[in-house]
Order: C-alpha cells, then sequence, then structure tokens
C-alpha cells in the first residue's frame, strides 16, 4: 500500500464522517472509492484501525488490579451483552410506543375519525403519531400499515414514513411499510411521494408502487379489507409478508442477512389460533425458503437459508 | 442461541451498508456479511469488550480479504509472485476473530505510546462519537490540529498493523512460504 492511499484514504475517513449530510464530498468520496480497488484497500485498512480504537482504549483510564479487572469485565461483559439484546431487539418498539398518538394492537385493526375529519384505518399492530398544525396535517407511520380517506381541508395532508414523504392531493390511499420495503396504493385522487432526496414521484388512482431495496416496481392498486383471523398477501415479499405476520402476534422479526426479495407469494392463511399462526410461519418459511433461528419470547430471528 | 445473535440482529444492516459502498458490490457485501456472522457465531462473546466493534472489525477484514482475491483475479497478473503473496500471506483464513483480536491488542498497546494530546482526540472521535470541530472546542484547539492528530494517530496504526500481519518479514521470504506450502 502505498503512503498516498493510506494518508487520502485517512482524510477520506475523517472527511466522510464529519460532513454526512455534505452531497458533494459524499459523491466525491464515492467517485475515489471507485477510481482504483487500491483505494478501497486503503479505506478498509483505514477503517480497521479507527474501529479497532474503540475497542482497545480501556488502558486510557487507570488500571486495575488484574483478578479486579478480568472480574469486572466478565459482569460488565455479561450486563453489557445483555442490555445490547435487550435495547436492540425491543428498543426500537419501545421508542416507538412512546412517540405514537395512536396505536393498534397486534391481530386487531382499528378504525378512528381524525379531528378534520378525515377516516383512518390502522392495520393490526401499528403506530402512528399525529401532528396537526394551522399549516398542515402531519402524520407519522411509525410501524404497520394505514389507510386513509382525506377529508377535504385547506391544509395538505402529509404522511411520513423515514425517509420518505406521502403528500395527497385530495384522496384515499394506503401506505404499507416493512424493513426495506415501503407500498404506496392510490384509490383516488393523487399523490406525491418523495423519498430521500430522490426526486418526487407521483401515483394515480388505481396504481400501486412498491420501493423494494433498491428495487422499485408498480402494479395496479387493490384494495384488501383485511379479514378477522386470516393473513392476506397480495404479491408480498418475503419481508412484507412477515412483517404482517408479526403483525397478527405482536412478535419481532429480527433478519440475520438481507430477506430474499426475489419471490413474492399471494396467500391467505388462517391465524385463529397460536397452532394456525405456528402453521402459517413455517409456510412462509417453506415458500421463501428461510431458517427460523429462534421463534419465541416475542422475537423470530430468520435466516434466508443457503 | 448464539449470544452473537442480538448482536448481528443490531448490527448487521449497518455492517452490511457499509461494506456495500467501500467494496462497490453488493452481493460481495453480502458475502461478507454472512461470511462474518457464520465466523463468529461459535466465538467467544465473554471476552469481547465491544461485540459490535469486533462485529464490524471481523466484517472489514473479510471484506479486505474478498476484495483483494478479487482485485487479483480481475488483474492482468505479470507477477505470479505478488499473486501468491496478495492471497496468501494476508487472507485472514478461518481464524479471523483471532486476527481480530491481536489487531485491537496491537493497538492497546499502541495507543499507550501515542502523546496525551493525540490519545484524548482519538477518544473524543472515535470513542466519544464528536465531530472534529466539537473535538476542537471541548480540548480548546484548532480543527485543523484535530485532523493532523486524527490522521497521525490513524497512520500509525495502520501502517502498525499492516507490519504486524506480515510478520514483518521481507516479501521475499513469504513467497518462499508460499511456494513451501504449495
Amino acid at each position: 500500500m502505498n503512503d498516498g492511499v493510506r494518508q487520502q484514504a485517512v482524510q477520506w475517513l475523517m472527511q466522510v464522517r464529519d460532513q454526512p449530510e455534505d452531497v458533494g464530498v459524499q459523491q466525491a468520496f464515492d467517485l475515489w472509492l471507485a477510481a482504483d480497488d487500491r483505494h478501497r484497500l486503503g479505506y478498509l485498512d483505514a477503517l480497521i484501525a479507527f474501529n479497532a480504537a474503540a475497542d482497545a482504549h480501556a488502558p486510557m483510564h487507570a488500571p486495575m488490579r488484574p483478578g479486579v479487572a478480568r472480574r469486572h469485565r466478565l459482569w460488565l461483559g455479561a450486563a453489557f451483552g445483555v442490555l445490547l439484546a435487550v435495547v436492540g431487539l425491543y428498543g426500537p418498539r419501545w421508542f416507538e410506543q412512546v412517540r405514537a398518538d395512536e396505536t393498534s394492537a397486534p391481530g386487531v385493526a382499528r378504525e378512528l375519525v381524525l379531528a378534520d375529519g378525515s377516516q383512518l384505518r390502522l392495520a393490526p399492530d401499528s403506530a402512528i403519531a399525529i401532528d396537526f398544525s394551522a399549516s398542515e396535517r402531519d402524520i407519522e407511520l411509525l410501524r404497520g400499515a394505514v389507510t386513509i380517506d382525506v377529508a377535504a381541508d385547506s391544509r395538505p395532508l402529509i404522511l411520513r414514513h423515514h425517509q420518505t414523504t406521502v403528500r395527497d392531493i385530495g384522496t384515499r390511499f394506503a401506505v404499507q411499510a416493512a424493513p426495506d420495503v415501503l407500498r404506496v396504493g392510490v384509490v383516488s385522487g393523487v399523490v406525491e411521494v418523495t423519498r430521500a432526496d430522490r426526486a418526487a414521484v407521483r401515483i394515480p388512482a388505481g396504481a400501486q408502487i412498491e420501493w423494494h431495496g433498491a428495487a422499485v416496481e408498480q402494479r395496479p392498486w387493490q384494495e384488501h379489507r383485511d379479514v378477522a383471523d386470516m393473513l392476506l398477501l397480495d404479491h408480498a415479499p418475503a419481508a412484507l409478508a412477515l412483517a404482517q405476520w408479526a403483525a397478527f402476534e405482536g412478535s419481532r422479526v429480527q433478519w440475520i442477512g438481507a430477506p430474499p426479495s426475489d419471490i413474492s407469494l399471494d396467500a391467505a392463511l388462517p391465524m385463529r389460533s397460536a397452532e394456525e399462526r405456528h402453521a402459517a410461519l413455517a409456510t412462509l418459511a417453506r415458500e421463501f425458503g428461510l431458517d427460523v433461528l429462534l421463534d419465541g419470547a416475542g422475537l423470530v430471528v430468520l435466516r434466508a437459508a443457503r | 442461541m448464539s449470544a452473537w445473535t442480538a448482536v448481528f440482529a443490531a448490527h448487521a444492516t449497518e455492517l452490511r451498508a457499509v461494506l456495500a459502498r467501500v467494496l462497490g458490490d453488493v452481493s460481495l457485501a453480502e458475502d461478507c456479511v454472512q461470511d462474518t456472522v457464520m465466523r463468529l457465531l461459535d466465538a467467544d462473546f465473554s471476552s469481547v469488550r465491544d461485540p459490535k466493534a469486533f462485529l464490524f472489525q471481523v466484517g472489514y477484514n473479510l471484506a479486505r480479504d474478498a476484495l483483494r482475491r478479487r482485485h487479483v483475479r480481475g488483474s492482468v497478473v505479470d507477477d505470479a509472485d505478488a499473486a501468491i503473496d496478495a492471497v496468501v500471506s494476508n487472507d485472514a483464513g478461518p481464524e479471523v476473530h483471532l486476527l481480530v483480536r491481536e489487531q485491537l491488542a496491537i493497538v492497546s498497546r499502541a495507543l499507550a505510546q501515542l502523546p496525551d494530546q493525540r490519545r484524548r482526540v482519538l477518544w473524543l472521535v472515535r470513542v466519544e462519537g464528536l465531530s472534529l470541530k466539537e473535538t476542537a472546542a471541548t480540548l480548546g484547539i484548532t480543527a485543523k490540529t484535530v485532523e493532523n492528530h486524527m490522521t497521525q494517530a490513524l497512520r500509525q496504526l495502520t501502517e502498525l498493523m499492516t507490519l504486524t500481519e506480515s510478520g514483518g518479514i521481507a516479501p521475499r521470504t513469504r513467497r518462499a512460504q508460499a511456494r513451501d506450502i504449495q
């Protein structure tokens, strides 16, 4: 590795980390990486050194006696591991619950009328935060899926989910979210969807757009009313199907590796009892080619079978 | 169920995104993440101080090996010795977590040798997560000085690890070793 590349890699590491919002810096960095594999190697060397510094900082503090230090490390390591697991697995859901103004229970859809007269239908195990002001009606979809009949009002209605904004233009529309999947269907009127820094997309009545990782798929919109105790899948990729399944249980689905994206499933699976829900999970795992690594304590850990 | 499962669950997505960007290849990044998971599932968890840092360290090392192999395969190899060198002497192999432990130990020792101010800068930036400007304000120095400290510190650590991984042995000797293996 030549010294020039090593120096550049370290400087890029600092810049990219320090200026995440600077599109120019980020693009220039990507171009530098793409110019030569030696740049990529140099950058990985810099990352390895930078990352190692986080773990190896203990000597900066006053050293403890070796026996005490070892016992402390064991206990602290165990406590940290437990804390990390709890926060990592349940933290996001707890955070959603705290922020939510309206939620629906696992397995139960819920209909409500907002202050402006808009009618809103929350799919099972969904959560939203509502913020109506004098200039706009803002709804954030924190989890799950929602269908909105927007009441006429001078203020625009804006639905947000992560970095996506759905802006209605007099309409009835539905938004369904799962990790790495977002589906927006329009029943009447038009909505405009903006994702992160990409150009806005207009979706007309009768159409549906699904963002799945980097892929975008447009299909005709077909509205499905939830049927009690039945999991209805409409051309659902694995991430969305398992999110819908989990909404019946109130479970959290955790993927190890990326969910498979090459299969979509149409299905109606009964979910009337624990046995049927378990059988539905087994069916989904089989159809999508998944290994179920854990199913218990409100958590399902999945991995695409090799 | 491995104690690592919760760590994978919390951080695999971020690791995949970082590797995809650095490698410029989503599938290769995915392979590296899967490889990281498989290799760590049975690794000793109790002695790891920072599981996330450890996970990323293994991932970065595997990505570097994958990139070296791709680089060698994709290039016109004029020097067969150089190709052997690139693949054989640097491949982390199945015991990548041992290599990572060694790297962490090296950095731990190296940090103790850094000048106090440089060590403080590295701590604030890496561990406290401060920006260069915030670090400068905290220490009452300029952002440029902070950047210089970081650049020097990381260069030292990078060179030290590279030297240690190569065993401080001259390239000619390593090529001879590679031939012996064959």
